[in-house]
């Protein structure tokens, strides 16, 4: 009888813990189940909205490209414009303007002394100016003169030869001026 | 005895079988379902971010057109193509330098132009710096002073464009002769437009500065030819219209 009971208490006491063991695995399975259908459920539904969506959205881009397709004659034209310009901008900013330049010097010298001869371009750093005159004084007097410049830039003036024509007896003045040809604006650097 | 105890035990086994299985099936679907899915979507959130983008471009690109269309572009384009051509235009540049030589009563008495140049209407790299062709050449502008000078401010402030790289002057009190070394400049059309949804690039500050400027500038389009006196029994459709342009665009 004492052993019966002392069985059947035993008995009880197996069955206790795995009642409880039991429980604790049932739990475990609704924590990993729930979780398990509410991400199903959220990844599903946000696939089919996205979806909707991309279909929206491609139906809106096909629209567009054909859109876009059609004007291809306005975008070629205005690609080729902008690239014009572009070119443009570049060649029109660096013009070289001697006209004014020459008006200029020609401003400066005596009445009686003229310009014969000038060669000049944008990449020089000096140049040569003839000057003519029945007077040689005019010809010093022209050297004076664009001495008086008031260039911000260094420059020289050289006097470099002095000839008289006998036939004429005009004198020829070579000067040789030195000085940086500013081509961004529309004047030389002489002032 | 025996028998009762593994009845028992398989009776425990029982409680605890079907927790287990329903937790590796959720395992398992987990791991073969839920994570892929998963990492799809977030490739799907990427190229949704993508479209997105690709969208609005194509948006803010469809307007441009648009509002490019109803505006004067082609109008302006014809404008710019004519002061920078497509292609090498020798008459024209001959007909523009006749129309300034005769608008500032000028002589030009010699058009020298570097050898090889009509060789051939695509020129390649020796005379091509970034797509532009670069045609030099060198006249000789005789008249007087005030009127050879304004031929050399005119050249540059016209269309076709015209760029002086030299100039010698000769001043012999008779006349006054200048040498011009000058370059006109061609530039091919675009091979291709990009992709169907590459931006449109704007006109930047500069670029609509020099875009204002060379709105002033002449056309030299030729002088209009020569129209003779019409007699009555001529066919009207045979004279030429006095001042039609010679150069179709």
């Amino acid at each position: 009888m004492a052993f019966e009971i002392n069985l059947l208490t035993k008995k009880e006491g197996i069955s206790q813990t795995a009642r409880k063991l039991s429980r604790f695995m049932q739990i475990l399975s609704i924590v990993f189940v729930i979780p398990f259908i509410l991400g199903s459920i959220v990844i599903i539904g946000v696939r089919i909205f996205l979806a909707l969506e991309a279909s929206q959205r491609a139906s809106q881009i096909k629209e567009l490209t054909q859109k876009i397709e059609d004007a291809k004659e306005t975008e070629s034209t205005y690609v080729a414009f902008v690239q014009k310009i572009s070119t443009l901008d570049t060649l029109v900013s660096n013009r070289f303007f001697p006209s004014d330049m020459i008006r200029r010097i020609d401003s400066i010298i005596p009445i009686e002394a003229q310009i014969s001869n000038l060669s000049l371009s944008p990449d020089d750093q000096n140049f040569i100016l003839t000057v003519k005159s029945q007077d040689p004084e005019k010809i010093e007097e022209t050297v004076e003169k664009l001495l008086t410049f008031n260039s911000p830039q260094l420059y020289e003036i050289i006097l470099n030869a002095l000839s008289l024509d006998q036939s004429t007896k005009e004198y020829t003045g070579q000067i040789s001026v030195g000085l940086k040809i500013n081509t961004s604006t529309e004047s030389a650097s002489l002032e | 005895m025996k028998n009762f105890i593994s009845t028992k035990r398989i009776t425990e086994l029982k409680l605890f079988l079907l927790p287990s299985a329903i937790i590796t099936v959720v395992l398992i679907l987990t791991a073969l379902f839920l994570v892929p899915k998963f990492s799809e979507t977030q490739e799907i959130l990427v190229k949704t971010d993508n479209d997105k983008r690709q969208l609005e471009t194509l948006e803010k690109k469809s307007k441009k057109l648009t509002e490019l269309g109803a505006s004067s572009l082609f109008s302006d384009y014809e404008r710019v193509s004519f002061i920078l051509p497509s292609e090498k235009n020798i008459p024209a540049i001959i007909s523009a330098l006749s129309e300034l030589e005769a608008t500032n009563n000028v002589l030009i008495e010699g058009i020298r132009l570097t050898p090889g140049f009509l060789n051939s209407k695509e020129d390649q790299s020796s005379d091509q710096a970034g797509g532009v062709g670069i045609l030099d050449f060198s006249i000789s502008v005789t008249g007087s002073k005030n009127s050879v000078l304004a031929f050399i401010e005119q050249i540059q402030n016209s269309g076709p464009f015209f760029r002086i790289n030299a100039i010698g002057i000769q001043d012999s009190g008779g006349s006054f002769v200048a040498v011009l070394g000058v370059s006109t400049y061609y530039q091919p059309l675009p091979q291709s437009l990009g992709k169907i949804d590459s931006r449109l690039t704007e006109l930047s500050a500069s670029q609509k500065i020099t875009l204002n400027e060379i709105s002033r500038f002449k056309l030299l389009q030729g002088l209009p030819p020569i129209t003779e006196d019409i007699s009555e029994s001529s066919t009207p459709s045979a004279q030429p219209t006095p001042g039609e342009n010679i150069f179709k665009m």
